[in-house]
This record gives C-alpha cells, sequence and structure tokens, in this order.
C-alpha cells in the first residue's frame, strides 16, 4: 500500500511536479501516462524514494517514506529505472543475482536459486543465464533488469501483498509477444497482491493492463481513475494533441484508443 | 566478465577462481624467497629456512652466520614486508575505487591523494634543515619525520576533495573526480613551484621520491604501515558484494538495498588512509593499482567477492618482486621501484588492451 498526498517537486523554481496525489491499494496495477518531460518520472522517483527534497507526504504500509530504511525499503518495493545500463561486466544471471542483495542475511543458497531462476523463467531470460550481459541486445538487457527486480521482489512466493513494483518505461525495448508476457506476468502478479506503478508510452497497452490510470499533463494531475471510467477519447486528444476515438474491444469489453491520420 | 562462455557452470568457475587464487599465493611465497635471497648480499633460501628453525625451535647454539643474519634480519625482511604490504594496499584500493566510481581508469592518484602528499613531501624536502632541531621528539621521529609531513599532506588533499564533493551532506561521485582533478592540478602545479625554487641536490631528492622507493624500510616504519594497509586489505572485500552492485550504477545500487551514502563514506575512508601511508613510506608508485586490477579483471571477471582478496596478494607479489629486480638490476645503484612498476606491468596492460580491443568493456 502506497498513497501520496499533494506531493511536489520543484527544481530551479521550476515545478517539475505540482500536488499530485494518488494511492495504490494491494493488488492494483496503475498505469502512469502523459507526454514526454510532463513529470511521470518524477513522480515515480519520488514515490520510490530515489529523489527527496519534494513536499507532501509519502507513506508506504502506512509509514512515511523519510522514516523507512535503505535496506528494509528495499525488501519492499523495487524499482526499474528507464536508463537501460548496457555496460555491466557480468552475466545475465549474476546480474539477477544482485536483486537478493536486501536478503542477503535470511536467504539459504537453495532459496537464492529458487528466487532466482523463477524471476528468470518469468521475464523469459533463463535460457540467457550464463550470457554475457553486454552482449545481449536491447530487449534481452531489459528484460534481465526486469527478472532481477522480479528477483528482489521474491515473486516466487506465493503472497505478494504490501509489495511494490515501480517500473519505468518497462516495454520500451521489447517486441509485441514480450510486452504481451509481461503485461500477463504482471497481471498475474497483482492477483497476488503485488502493486505496480508502470510509466508507459503505449495507451492501448496501459488501458489493456491497468486497473488504474495515473494521467500527467504538465506535471499536475490531468485525469485519475479506474481505467474503464478515466479512458476517454477526449482525455487522449487533449494530453496527446491527436485526434482519435476510443472504442471497447469485443474480445474483452476493454477500451483501445484509435487515432485518425486526418488533422482537423 | 570479458569472456563470451555459455558453459560458464557456476561451480566450475568458482574452482577456477580459487585455482588462480591459489596459483597468486604461490607467487606471492616465491617473490618472497627471491626477494629475500637476492641483493648485494645473496642470502641462500637454505639459511632463511635454518634461520627459521633456529627461530621456532630457539637452539641457543646458533651456527648462524652473524652478518648475513643481521642484513636479512634488519633490511631484508623489513624491506620485503614493506613491499608487500604497498603493493598490497595500493592495487585492493585500485580496484575498490574502480568499482565504486564505475571508471577503469580510477587507480590511487585519482582522487589527490598522492599529488598532495607528493607537495608536502617537496616541501618538505625544501625546508629540511630549516626546522629548528635537538628537541627530543625532533630526534625520534627525525628519519620519519618525511612520512609524517607526507602523511599530513595526503590526510589534508583527502580531506580537501572529501568537503569539495559533497552537497546537502550525500557525497557526489562525479564531483569526487572533479574535486580529484582540481585537487591533483592545484597540487601539482605547486609543486612545480617549488622544484622551480630547489637547488640541483634537492631537485634530485624531489625527484626521487616522486619516483617512489621501498629502500627506507625498517621495522618501525613497517610497524607504522600496518593498521593502515591491514584494515583496508580485510574490510574492503567484506565491501564486495556492495561494489559488485554498484556496476548497475548509484541510483540502482541504492534501490537494491545499498547504503551508497555509507559505502562511499567507509571506502573513501579506507583508501585515503591506505593511499596516504603507502605513500607516505614510499614516494609515489605508480601503475601498481591500475596494472593488477586490469591484469586480475581480465583473468578471474569483475566479481569483487574474488577480485578484492585475490589484488591483496597479486599487489604484494608484485611490488615484492619489482622492489627485488629494483635493487638489483644495476647494483650497486638502485632504480626507482616505480619505473619497476611502470616498465613491467604496461607491456602486461598493453597486451590485453590488443587482445581486448573488440570486447573491452570499461568496469
Amino acid at each position: 500500500m502506497i498513497e501520496c498526498q499533494s506531493i511536489s517537486y520543484r527544481k530551479d523554481n521550476k515545478f517539475l511536479i505540482q500536488s499530485v496525489s494518488f494511492s495504490m491499494p494491494p493488488g492494483s496495477f496503475t498505469a502512469l501516462l502523459g507526454p514526454n518531460g510532463d513529470g511521470k518520472s518524477t513522480v515515480l522517483k519520488c514515490a520510490s524514494g530515489e529523489l527527496n527534497g519534494y513536499t507532501g507526504e509519502i507513506y508506504i504500509q502506512g509509514i512515511p517514506l523519510p522514516r523507512w530504511n535503505v535496506l528494509p525499503l528495499a525488501q519492499t518495493r523495487a524499482v526499474l529505472s528507464q536508463q537501460i545500463l548496457s555496460e555491466v561486466p557480468y552475466s545475465a544471471v549474476q546480474v539477477v543475482e544482485m536483486g537478493r542483495f536486501a536478503f542477503r542475511q535470511s536467504d539459504t543458497k537453495a532459496q537464492r536459486q529458487w528466487h532466482i531462476q523463477n524471476a528468470m523463467q518469468r521475464a523469459d531470460v533463463w535460457r540467457l543465464k550464463n550470457r554475457n550481459y553486454s552482449s545481449l541486445s536491447g530487449g534481452e538487457q531489459q528484460r534481465v533488469q526486469l527478472a532481477r527486480v522480479l528477483a528482489q521482489l521474491g515473486v516466487a512466493e506465493e503472497d505478494l501483498t504490501g509489495k511494490i513494483l515501480f517500473l519505468d518505461e518497462p516495454a520500451s525495448s521489447l517486441d509485441l509477444h514480450q510486452q504481451y508476457r509481461m503485461v500477463q506476468m504482471l497481471n498475474e502478479l497483482c492477483q497476488r497482491g503485488l502493486s505496480v506503478l508502470a510509466i508507459l508510452h503505449d495507451i492501448n497497452l496501459a488501458m489493456q493492463c491497468s486497473d488504474y490510470l495515473l494521467v500527467l499533463k504538465a506535471g499536475s494531475v490531468r485525469a485519475q481513475g479506474p481505467t474503464s471510467l478515466v479512458a476517454s477519447a477526449a482525455l487522449w486528444e487533449e494530453v496527446f494533441s491527436i485526434p482519435g476515438q476510443v472504442s471497447f474491444s469485443s474480445i474483452e469489453g476493454k477500451p483501445h484508443f484509435v487515432f485518425s491520420m486526418q488533422t482537423k | 566478465m570479458i569472456k563470451k562462455s555459455n558453459a560458464a557452470d557456476t561451480f566450475l568457475e568458482s574452482r577456477k577462481h580459487a585455482g588462480i587464487a591459489g596459483m597468486l599465493l604461490i607467487l606471492l611465497l616465491l617473490s618472497c624467497l627471491f626477494s629475500l635471497e637476492i641483493g648485494a648480499m645473496s642470502i641462500p633460501v637454505s639459511f632463511q629456512w635454518q634461520l627459521l628453525k633456529e627461530f621456532f625451535l630457539s637452539s641457543t647454539k646458533s651456527q648462524a652466520d652473524q652478518v648475513l643474519k643481521e642484513v636479512l634480519l634488519q633490511i631484508r625482511l623489513p624491506r620485503v614486508g614493506m613491499s608487500m604490504l604497498i603493493g598490497a594496499g595500493l592495487s585492493v584500493c585500485g580496484v575498490a575505487l574502480q568499482s565504486l566510481f564505475r571508471n577503469p581508469l580510477a587507480d590511487p592518484s585519482f582522487i589527490g591523494i598522492s599529488s598532495g602528499a607528493s607537495l608536502f613531501a617537496a616541501a618538505g624536502i625544501l625546508l629540511a634543515g630549516c626546522l629548528p632541531s635537538g628537541n627530543f621528539f625532533y630526534a625520534w621521529l627525525e628519519p620519519y619525520s618525511l612520512s609524517f609531513i607526507a602523511f599530513a599532506g595526503a590526510f589534508i588533499s583527502g580531506s580537501a576533495v572529501y568537503a569539495l564533493s559533497q552537497q546537502k551532506g550525500q557525497i557526489q561521485t562525479s564531483m569526487i573526480l572533479l574535486a580529484g582533478i582540481s585537487i591533483n592540478a592545484l597540487a601539482g602545479s605547486l609543486t612545480g613551484l617549488l622544484i622551480f625554487y630547489a637547488d640541483d641536490e634537492r631537485l634530485r631528492n624531489i625527484t626521487f621520491w616522486m619516483l617512489g622507493s621501498v629502500g627506507g624500510a625498517t621495522w618501525p616504519s613497517l610497524l607504522a604501515l600496518t593498521p593502515f594497509v591491514v584494515l583496508p586489505c580485510l574490510l574492503l572485500p567484506m565491501k564486495a558484494t556492495e561494489l559488485n552492485l554498484y556496476a548497475l550504477g548509484e541510483a540502482n545500487a541504492r534501490a537494491s538495498g545499498v547504503n551508497t551514502q555509507r559505502l562511499k563514506k567507509s571506502v573513501l575512508l579506507l583508501t585515503t588512509a591506505c593511499i596516504g601511508a603507502c605513500v607516505s613510506v614510499s614516494g609515489i608508485i605508480g601503475f601498481v593499482g591500475l596494472a593488477v586490477p586490469h591484469v586480475l579483471r581480465h583473468v578471474l571477471g569483475s566479481d569483487n567477492r574474488w577480485l578484492l582478496p585475490c589484488s591483496v596478494v597479486a599487489g604484494a607479489a608484485l611490488l615484492t618482486f619489482a622492489d627485488a629486480l629494483a635493487r638489483t638490476l644495476v647494483v650497486p645503484a638502485e632504480l626507482p621501484i616505480g619505473i619497476i612498476t611502470s616498465l613491467l606491468g604496461t607491456p602486461v596492460l598493453i597486451w590485453i588492451l590488443l587482445k581486448l580491443k573488440k570486447s573491452f568493456q570499461p568496469i
């Protein structure tokens, strides 16, 4: 459970984000959307504890974020950052093993192996385990990093209630199949209690997999709420300045957005 | 890891690494024996063995040649001990700093410590004789005064880098590099100024100090150096896993549970103390902190859990061997040890770079 109450972050007298409030109940998938440079990553970095110096209150499990120590925080939440490192001089499995750092006192060797293998299989990188990380393609590197944060959350365990996953553009280098696999996997983890906050650029991917939307425009919340209620053509037209329409899919009744190439 | 391995079974990998570590230990033993043996007076290994037996069995009737014994105990042994400590300290600090900065070029001279020590040492050499003498402490400290002055310089420049790189109570890694470069430049230009005013003899002394030597080794100086080197050699390997996570970048390491502020502080403190102490007793011995980590990374991979302890052993072995060469190659004179380490280290490093040209990865 995480709760943000009117958080603002200012840099050089300019508000990067302004009074953003939201909460993420256990088992919810929240998609964070908005144009480039309008504060999505800043919100994610404040909520995940990477940035301090924000104003407002952030509570994780009811405890204010500044009172969390580095280690217990790492045992509660994991962060997949936007920048995919290309030069890491380790094998894929060694990178994933780093995810278990916060549990190195409590993990037995067998438990650690179990978590690593489970996370790597979920991210579909188990067969790459002995490959040199730097020799992997961008999409593969992104999935290895995903496996690392999954290992950190201990997704092999049945109950994930209270655990939080922050993802900053996790799908940016993934092909369609891998995007599909990833959101399937994340939705399954949410059913076991994990809360996910993911920055996504693909509106349709976001509307397919998320329970809640948080839409930012110029650092302020433009819309937020349950996906099926918030998503509308008018919203996307306004936020992304493109004409189009939202229709509901005949397969699952989920909304999807199609833009039109005709300029108004 | 540099090679593209598909069969890198973890168990086999660690067996291979243990084998390499064992070989390094044997290499260290051999270079110690070699270094103890050769010199202006040759002390054969059999004699060393005899002396060792005598020492442990404490037989009163000593058969050993007293002169050889004196040379071995008062000159050779502290010198070998000193080169082991300095080699170990410089290379373990090199590995730790390279991991911390994620920069393959980081070496002990990087963070401004050696240049601060040089500046103060140069000032000390220039002012020698101008200071009041005759006082008891002065008489006792006199042989080591240059080391104390250099250590003060290392401490001051290290603190200056530390203070400059702090922002709102947090150490910024990129700022450490910039602060180190500026302190290096400042100390370098001031040293240049001192050299400009030095007469020929003092100029020669300054130059020799800067090229490095372990010739001044005595038991007291060895004892004084020991804690500064042994502590980092024990404590830095305990930070190996945390330093490994630094390869993911500072923010990711922190998100994974590494207390990055505490890690930075302790690594900087340990390396500053270690490098400062080494430089102040031996002058600047370049390249050990750069070449040893790179060669080891080539054979062991980048895992600091192996790299840090192995660099202790390899650095000790290299410097002991280099010192043996330094005092025997141009008998009766002595080559500055820094020249030997560079001459030994550079070809190996260039060979590795050529081999890796296509797939070379920085840290």
